[in-house]
């Protein structure tokens, strides 16, 4: 099995953990480029990689000049739905769509989950 | 493929490298690699597409030879791009005069992913004298 299959087995794993709550999952590199996608055909993998990959080099930015340590995630909670970005190594980084209501907390145990398998993969 | 208007009529296309290095140096400080490598890939993407190359499955001679005259000397001068060789789908890419490295890594990943039909990623195997070597292959 490639990498790319056991990190397609995590992503599969996390959606079905998360029921309908998880809308689109994808493993993504810190320079922005997509792994493994599962996002929906209407999303653009591409550039939500790529932006995922932005914002959680905008967090430790952010999170430098506050001198508050290294960000553990980062969260975009819209009037449609949420947005997680979790670091899953060094190179790499989880970004997790998530339906309006979708019960973060579960889901945010799972992702962490799912993060930590791609690490140890990678 | 993006449609870009440059309405310069004294200026032309070109502005200096300096100008470049302040726009990428800073928003690669502020926002890390992503964004910088992500707009070389769309470019790289759109010269292909410009060029009708997209899936045309080049050889790395053919590819090396476009990508230099688009990109060198007689094209926008982003960089020299002295050889380009090819081993069961990994590209090694030695390139002088470049900007900035993220995005002209960016911009082979782009170019060299359109052609070749696959997702490519890439990194900075070595940077020494002006010269660069850039190994891009498939995710």
């Amino acid at each position: 099995m490639t990498r790319q299959d056991q990190i397609a087995q995590v992503l599969d794993q996390l959606r079905e953990n998360s029921g309908n709550d998880v809308t689109g999952v994808a493993a993504v590199g810190m320079d922005g480029i997509v792994l493994v996608s599962r996002m929906s055909a209407d999303v653009n993998a591409d550039r939500v990689g790529a932006v995922a990959a932005t914002m959680i080099g905008v967090t430790r930015r952010v999170s430098n000049e506050l001198r508050i340590g290294m960000p553990d995630e980062a969260i975009i909670q819209a009037d449609k739905g949420l947005f997680m970005v979790i670091p899953a190594s060094d190179q790499s980084l989880l970004a997790v769509n998530l339906r309006q209501g979708a019960n973060l907390g579960m889901v945010r145990l799972e992702a962490r989950d799912a993060a930590d398998k791609i690490k140890h993969i990678l | 493929m993006r449609d870009i208007q440059i309405n310069r009529p004294t200026l032309g296309s070109f502005m200096s490298v300096v100008c470049f290095r302040y726009l990428n140096d800073d928003a690669q400080e502020l926002a890390g690699p992503a964004v910088i490598i992500d707009a070389g890939r769309q470019h790289g993407h759109d010269l292909i597409e410009a060029l009708g190359m997209m899936g045309s499955h080049q050889t790395s001679h053919e590819i090396h030879k476009e990508l230099n005259d688009a990109l060198g000397t007689n094209g926008t001068r982003l960089c020299l791009i002295k050889s380009m060789q090819e081993r069961d789908g990994m590209y090694e890419v030695v390139v002088t005069e470049y900007p900035c490295l993220s995005y002209t890594m960016g911009v082979l990943i782009g170019a060299i992913g359109t052609i070749t039909s696959t997702r490519m990623h890439g990194k900075v195997i070595s940077e020494s004298n002006g010269e660069c070597l850039y190994c891009i292959e498939p995710v």
